[in-house]
Formats: structure tokens, sequence, C-alpha cells
């Protein structure tokens, strides 16, 4: 009876150990190369929306983060791998997606549409009128997905970053872009973008997921609910909208 | 003792065990349904805290969003409608644009169609102002000449004002009702649950006091009160008043507290009965046995007892080798004084002679009458010298003893035969029968002597 309970107690004390050791830091990451969300700034630092967010969630779990960037292929089977145990990188929910990782609640949201040329002689971007386009999007994405099942009568075009894309399109090099709204509307008001608009009504809502979570482990509920309480918080104490302010002029969730 | 008939007449006694387990079952069961209630009261506490922050809080929060974005919207369309710089133009109405887009996921459709109809006007100012910088920089526009819309695009905006203010102002106060709605669910949630509590806590304490009450009145208290009763029963088994009790197997311990101390106090009774009777029977027998072994005239020993005295003093006198005399007593001419005197006398003179010798005689000695006019002597421990003194002694307070009749003083004498124990004695007969011949040698020889036996 007394073994059984010094038994627990040492046990119940190498958990605490164990979980308060492992508090202690947090492998974060994010893409890197989707701006205005995470890109590398003029100092060369990992910067944007998600890394803020990413920044601040932390402070509240108290953990000390480590943020890398991680090209956006390898995000979900590196977490898999336990190389990071979060992702933040404006990564929407597919069935595919939630078995590899658990999702946390919703941090912003936004639309999504193609963008283009004004003069690209499209007023509704859809598959008669894209018939004979090249349209362009980020690969491995939500939106890859949709162009490859609706827009098989256009060319399609698939980069490895949503930059890459915008790029072709100021080059002229493909006709229109499917990305979020949030992403276009940095785009669109940079020097490059200036010659470009957005190119009708936004796609029909569930026709692409258009809400960010973060991920964490498969099977960690502890920090994914953690990682749900920050956010709370951080929405009541106004850091959230301090870290929206720096990087739209509305709020985006 | 009727115990039965009383009892007919009695409520059912409640038995100790069920009882008990009955007093425990309500107590779990109470408990147990205490604990489920506080369990649902918390529930729903916790359920509605739940609820605040899962639907509540998103939605306040939404509604908080979406006003600050209303307010955004009005200044995009100012910046859209006065703002000389056509970069700053374009960048308001992208925003305004993508606000727009976002209101599909409002659940107010007055506030997807306010909005709608908001950008649209936006959507118009910055054509306008568009064509407006065309004209200010002399190239023509291709579609014509320029629509003076102005005065009413001016009017539109200021309805768009409006409409703005209005939907942020029912935003606000929606927001801050249902904030308000859901702590005050929750605190009446609380303080309902306070009360549950503080009843549930009360009851459950009146209901343990109640059971202590009950066992101390109805358990404790009866084994206290048999425990006194069998210990007075045992002081006095007679004096005890048993007092009924409420639980029958208690009632029954009282009960055969009861019984104990009626048996106990026949038993008692009983006793004193039979040790009276024995006493009695014993004295009784004494009296027989006396009876058995007395002359009923002199008061002295008789034959009988002479007997089974004098084999026993022999049996003893010859173990240990100690002398021992008999003297055989014959009172002298017995039948004249009869004759003379009568029977009467005859009595007075043997009674006399018992007197005389029991007056003269040792404690040890077994004087008895043998028969009629004969007496005898067992003189244990005395030799012939001492046996012989003694009889002489006897003969001659005997002869000077006179006896006052009617018929004038009366004188009478013994004669007396001795014989002692000697190693020819064979036995008890041997010795009395020597006695008796001495006797007779001293009636021979004159009466009034004593006559030894020759030894041989």
């Amino acid at each position: 009876m007394c073994k059984t309970f010094m038994r627990l107690l040492i046990l119940g004390f190498c958990g605490w150990l164990a979980t308060t050791s492992a508090a202690g830091s947090l492998r974060v990451a994010t893409e890197g190369a989707y701006p205005p969300f995470s890109f590398i700034n003029e100092e060369g630092q990992l910067a944007g929306f998600d890394v803020d967010i990413a920044r601040e969630i932390c402070r509240r779990l108290e953990k000390d983060c480590e943020i890398v960037a991680v090209p956006w292929n390898e995000l979900l089977s590196r977490l898999m791998a336990g190389q990071h145990q979060m992702i933040v990188a404006s990564m929407s929910k597919t069935p595919e997606r939630e078995q590899q990782a658990e999702f946390t609640d919703p941090y912003y949201r936004t639309r999504n549409v193609f963008i283009g040329r004004r003069d690209v002689g499209v007023t509704q971007v859809n598959p008669e009128t894209a018939r004979g386009k090249t349209l362009a999007t980020q690969a491995d994405t939500t939106y890859a997905e949709y162009l490859q099942e609706k827009y098989a009568t256009s060319t399609l075009k698939f980069t490895a970053t949503l930059t890459d894309a915008f790029t072709a399109l100021a080059r002229s090099e493909v006709d229109l872009v499917l990305a979020d709204n949030l992403s276009t509307f940095e785009f669109l008001r940079s020097e490059v973008g200036q010659t470009l608009d957005i190119i009708g009504q936004p796609l029909t809502i569930n026709e692409t997921t258009e809400v960010a979570h973060i991920q964490v482990r498969k099977g960690d509920i502890q920090l994914r609910d953690a990682v749900n309480a920050a956010l709370r918080k951080i929405w009541l104490d106004g850091a959230y909208h301090r870290i929206n302010a720096r990087y739209f002029p509305f709020n985006v969730y | 003792m009727n115990v039965a008939s009383p009892e007919r007449n009695e409520p059912p006694r409640r038995r100790l065990v069920p009882t008990l387990l009955l007093g425990v079952v309500i107590a779990m069961l109470s408990g147990g349904a205490a604990v489920g209630v506080l369990l649902m009261v918390q529930y729903d506490i916790l359920r509605l805290a739940q609820e605040a922050t899962d639907t509540l809080l998103p939605d306040i929060h939404a509604e908080v969003r979406t006003v600050v974005n209303l307010e955004r919207l009005k200044v995009f369309g100012e910046i859209v409608r006065h703002s000389a710089e056509p970069d700053e133009r374009r960048e308001a109405q992208l925003a305004a644009q993508i606000l727009a887009m976002d209101v599909v996921y409002e659940r107010d459709p007055r506030i997807r169609e306010q909005v709608d109809q908001v950008y649209s006007i936006i959507e118009k100012m910055a054509a306008h102002q568009a064509r407006l910088d065309a004209v200010g920089q002399g190239i023509e526009s291709a579609g014509g000449p320029i629509p003076n819309d102005g005065a009413a695009l001016a009017n539109d905006w200021r309805e768009a004002n409006t409409m703005l203010g209005n939907l942020v102002q029912h935003l606000s106060t929606d927001a801050a009702v249902t904030a308000a709605e859901g702590s005050a669910r929750i605190a009446r949630q609380t303080k309902w649950a306070m009360g549950v509590v503080i009843s549930i806590s009360g009851g459950m304490a009146l209901l343990f006091m109640i059971m202590i009450i009950f066992i101390r009145r109805a358990v404790v208290k009866p084994i206290l009160r048999a425990t006194q009763n069998l210990r007075q029963i045992q002081a006095r088994p007679d004096a005890v008043q048993i007092q009924r009790e409420r639980l029958q197997e208690l009632d029954d311990i009282a009960k055969a507290v009861s019984a104990f101390g009626a048996a106990l106090s026949q038993i008692n009774e009983r006793t004193a009965e039979l040790e009276r009777e024995i006493a009695e029977r014993q004295q009784a027998q004494a009296k027989l046995v006396e009876l058995a072994n007395t002359d009923s005239l002199t008061g002295l020993h008789n034959r009988r007892y002479f007997m089974e005295t004098a084999a026993q003093e022999f049996d003893r006198a010859r173990r240990y080798q100690m002398p021992l005399s008999l003297l055989m007593i014959d009172a002298d001419r017995f039948k004249s004084i009869n004759d003379r005197f009568g029977h009467h006398i005859g009595d007075e003179v043997l009674k006399v002679l018992a007197i005389i010798g029991r007056r003269q005689l040792r404690e040890v000695d077994v004087f008895a009458r043998m028969g009629g006019e004969e007496f005898a002597v067992l003189l244990p421990q005395t030799d012939f010298v001492a046996a012989r003194i003694a009889a002489e002694r006897l003969r001659q307070t005997i002869a000077e003893y006179t006896i006052d009749t009617e018929q004038g003083f009366l004188n009478f004498t013994v004669s007396l035969g001795l014989a002692c124990l000697d190693p020819a004695t064979v036995d008890l007969d041997d010795l009395l029968r020597r006695a008796d011949v001495a006797l007779y040698q001293a009636k021979q020889n004159g009466r009034n002597r004593v006559e030894p036996t020759l030894a041989g």
C-alpha cells in the first residue's frame, strides 16, 4: 500500500519533470514564402502575420519557441517526423491533412479569388471563360487540387510558392492566378501588382477551404487545447488585433 | 408466567437490522440523489461556461470584428471619395472589395445586403474619381461625356454612411446584450447551485442527526438499560421493572432480561424453600436417630446405641492396647419396690439411678439402660483399679440417696459387675458375659456391692 503510493508519487514527480522540461521549448514551422503571412524581411529574418501569431501564442504558452521556415510541401511530413511540434502556416483543413495532424480552432479567414490583368478579357472566371487560358497557383494546395478538378480545359501551372505564381503573372507568363484575397491584397498593392486586379467574384464558400488553422502533432490534444486557449486569450486582450493591424487595414477574423 | 397474551394486542415492532439497513439505504439514496442533482447543476454550469467560451465568445468576437470592419469600410469609402492620390484610392478600394467579399460570412442577411450596397457605391465613386482624373489630365474619355453624377453620388454616400452607422450601433448593443445575458444565466445557475448545495447539506445533516438520535434512543439506550437491568437482577431479581423497547430484537433482549429476572427470582425462592425443607428433614432425622438411640424413660442411651458404641470402643481399645472397663448395674430387689410403691416409683428409682450415674460418670463414658432395671457403663481408658473406684463411688452414692414417696422414704441399692479388657478377652460379647457373671456373683454375695471379674 505504502510502497505503491510511493511508487506513484515518484512516477508523478518524474512525469512532472518530463512535462516541465518539455515545456521549455517548442519548434514551430511556417512557410517563409507567403507574404504577408510569412516571409524573409530585409534583415533576413522570418516575419509576417503567421510568425507574429506564432510568437504571441508561444508567449502565452510560456515556451521558448524556435520558428523555422519549412517548404510548404514538407510541413506536415516533418511534423509527423517530429522535427517540429507546431505549424503556423495559413493551412486550411482537409480530410487528408486532418489524418496527419491535430487542427486548432481557425485563426483567420479569407475568400479565394482569381487575379489577372484588367484586360484579360474575362469578367467572371469559370471553366468556360478560362478555357485556353493559363492558370497558376501554388503546388500541393487546395487551390491546385481545385484547379485540377474543375479547370481541366485550361493550361495549369503549379509553382513552389505563391509568390512564384504572382511573379509569373506579373511577367505575363500566366493569365490568371488563384489565391486567397489577403495574399492577393498584399500583392496587388505592391509595385508589380499595380496593373493587376481581382477578376470577378470570389469562389463560392466551400469550393475550397478558406479558413486557416494551426496544426500540432496528431494526438497532442494537450497542446492543441493550450493553443486554442491562447488564441482566445490573444483575441480578447487585443494582441491579435495589434498583429492584425500590422499587416491589414481591416480585421481578418 | 403468561407472556404471550399481552403481546397479541401490541402493534408489530420493527426489526433492528432491516431498520438500520433501511436507514442506510435511505441515507445512500438521498446522498446519491443529492450528488446526482449537484452533478446535474454543476454540469449545467459547466455547459453554460463552455457555451460562453464556445459560442458566446466567438459570437461577441465576430460582432466586434464586424463593427470594426464596417467602420473601416466607411474609412475606405472616404479615402476613395476624397483622396487625390490614385494609388491610395486603388488600395482603399481593394481593401473595401475584400471586406465586401468577407461579408458573406455574416449571418445577418441585412449586413450582407447593406455592405454590398455600400461597396457598389464605393466602386461607383472610384470610377467617378478615375474619370475626373482623366479629365484633369486632358485625356478625353473614350466613353463619351462624363455623366454629371457627382451630386447623386454624394447623396448616395451620405445614405451609405447613415446605413453603416445604424448597423454599427445595432451590432454594438447586440454584443453587449449577448454577453450580459450569458453571464446572467451563469450567475443564475450558480445561485441555484448554491441553494441546492446548502439545502442538500442541511438535509443530509438533519438526516444524519435523526439517525444518530434514533440509534441512540432505540438501540444504545435499550442495550444500556438491559445491561443495567441484568446487573440489578443479580442483586435483587424481583425488584427489576422492564421497559418495553421499540425495536424487535432489543425488545426481545429486554423481555429475555425480564424473563431471566423472573426465572432467577423463582430459582432463588425454590432454593430457599429447598434449604428450609432440607433443614427440617435433617432435624426430623436427627430426632429419629436420637429417639432410636435413647431410652425414653431415663433419657439415657438405649441398648442398641450402647452395643454399637461399645463395639467401636472395644475395637479401638484393643487396636491401641488401651485399658477398657465395663460395668453392669442392676437395681436390687426392684420387683419388690415396684410391688410396694407402685410402678411410678419404680420408674422414679430408674430415673434417679440414671441421674446419679450421669452426674458421676465422665463425658466419655457410655451409660445406657440395657432394659428393665439393668444398666451398663463402658469406661474407655479406664483400668481395673480406676473402674473399681468409680463403681464403688456410684454404688455408695446411690445407696445414700433417699426418695421421698407418699408411703415414706425409700432407699435402694444396686449391684455392680465389673469386667476389664485383658488379653484373654475374645470379643465384646465375652466382656459382657463376664460382667454379667460378675453381676450375678454380686447378687449372690449379698447385693449392694461391686463384684469384679476374677482374672481367667
